[in-house]
């Protein structure tokens, strides 16, 4: 075996200690990460930074031990860092940039609770809705005292028969499309004369008078 | 053995580290170029996480994160994934010490460990189509996969190529294959490492305050 060969095999063997102790600080580093979601009434602050710092320490310690780069030539440290850094700068400026505008109106969901709420109009608004466009025209409700109408079909009861106007579609769907494209399907014996109001009506109106409709 | 293949032995180890191309600065090409290699894809799996993040919560259909992710089984891979870096840093002692039966046991063990992180992947895949969440169904769907996607994409061609040097072991000469061995290990705690990133900001962060049910 050449000097130089001997030397990485004497340097390798006193290196393996050092990994098997490594591994073990991994572990228990991990262990903590994951132990931080357990912690009753954690800081969200503090549970961020304490994560965020543990995944630092743990990609520093591979970095520097596992891949070698503290024993190396600091080259390929140079190297690597500089793509790394370069990395790191355009994600948290792109991050920065979406996340931070001044105009942001987008909203953030965590889950489908949170859907669902953003999503739920307001019935109390649906009677003023239902008069203000014209539906009570050609509609009867009967807790409207205005909704007299009787070109389209009375509308009581809704609720309960929209789930089984069109085979596979919800009530909830069946509603929505009534109001939003009113002749893709219309109830036998009625013409197909109801106009698209959809247009007229802005995304809270449309939201509060589905929900409305879905209480009669 | 003759004698005339004793020298040609000797003369092979004297001259040992010729063949390993060195470039100017005293490095192994191969070692250079495996770093600036990872150092590109830093900057790709940077894009995939923060396309991860900037769409975080924008879904407009559910399944969200907290809905599916399986923080105790994600970190049993986790584990075994940065375990298999431990193994990989002994099996390149072991080549470096001309140890072939113990760098066979831990390349194969180290592969061994890839490809149990891929069944966890396989199996968490499976689950969240199960409970709705495929690559077209939201944001949050088209983002993960793509990333976790292309993070297994990674642990499957080092497999590969670790299972390959296993093989090669029996039939070729392991002699001057140290540098080889170490640059391929690179690659291995690149991809752990890059979990170690993954599990955080997607796993672990999604539940701070929250807590795991």
């Amino acid at each position: 075996m050449s000097a130089h060969a001997e030397h990485l095999a004497h340097e390798e063997h006193d290196h393996v200690p050092v990994y098997v102790k490594l591994a073990v600080l991994l572990s228990v580093v991990t262990a903590m990460e994951v132990g931080v979601l357990y912690i009753p009434g954690m800081p969200a602050g503090i549970g961020l930074f304490g994560l965020y710092s543990l995944a630092t320490f743990k990609f520093g310690l591979v970095v520097a031990i596992f891949m070698h780069l503290k024993y190396d030539n600091k080259l390929l440290t140079g190297i690597f860092f500089s793509g790394f850094t370069i990395a790191l700068a355009t994600m948290v400026a792109l991050v920065a940039l979406i996340n931070y505008q001044p105009t942001k109106t987008s909203v953030d969901v965590k889950d489908s609770k949170q859907l669902a709420a953003l999503n739920a109009g307001d019935p109390k608004n649906g009677p003023g809705i239902f008069k203000a466009k014209g539906c009570v025209a050609c509609h009867t409700v009967s807790s409207i005292p205005e909704a007299t109408g009787a070109v389209g079909p009375k509308l009581d009861g809704l609720a309960a028969r929209a789930g089984s106007r069109k085979p596979g579609m919800s009530a909830e769907d069946y509603i929505k499309e009534s109001v939003e494209n009113p002749t893709a399907f219309v109830v036998p014996t009625f013409s197909p004369v109801m106009p698209s109001l959809r247009a007229s009506m802005s995304d809270k109106e449309f939201k509060d008078l589905l929900s409305f409709l879905k209480t009669l | 053995m003759s004698s005339a293949a004793i020298t040609a032995d000797q003369h092979h180890d004297q001259h040992e580290h010729h063949h390993v191309e060195h470039s100017y600065t005293g490095l192994p090409s191969k070692k250079i170029l495996m770093w600036a290699f990872l150092s590109s894809d830093c900057m790709f799996f940077g894009t995939l996480i923060s396309t991860y993040i900037i769409y975080h919560g924008k879904s407009t259909a559910g399944p969200y994160p907290v809905e599916v992710l399986n923080i105790p089984i994600t970190t049993v891979s986790s584990f075994v994934l940065l375990m298999s870096s431990l193994l990989m840093a002994l099996t390149v002692a072991a080549i470096r010490r001309q140890d072939l039966n113990k760098f066979r046991l831990w390349i194969f063990l180290t592969s061994v460990f890839g490809m149990i992180f891929l069944g966890f992947q396989s199996y968490e895949f499976t689950e969240f189509v199960h409970k709705g969440l495929t690559i077209q169904k939201n944001l949050f769907g088209s983002t993960f996969f793509t990333m976790t996607g292309t993070h297994g994409t990674h642990v499957a061609m080092g497999v590969l190529w670790l299972f390959s040097w296993f093989l090669y072991s029996f039939f070729g000469n392991m002699k001057d294959k140290a540098t080889d061995i170490e640059v391929a290990g690179l690659y291995w705690h690149f991809v752990d490492i890059v979990w170690i990133v993954i599990f955080t900001v997607i796993y672990l962060v999604e539940f701070v305050g929250v807590g795991v049910k």
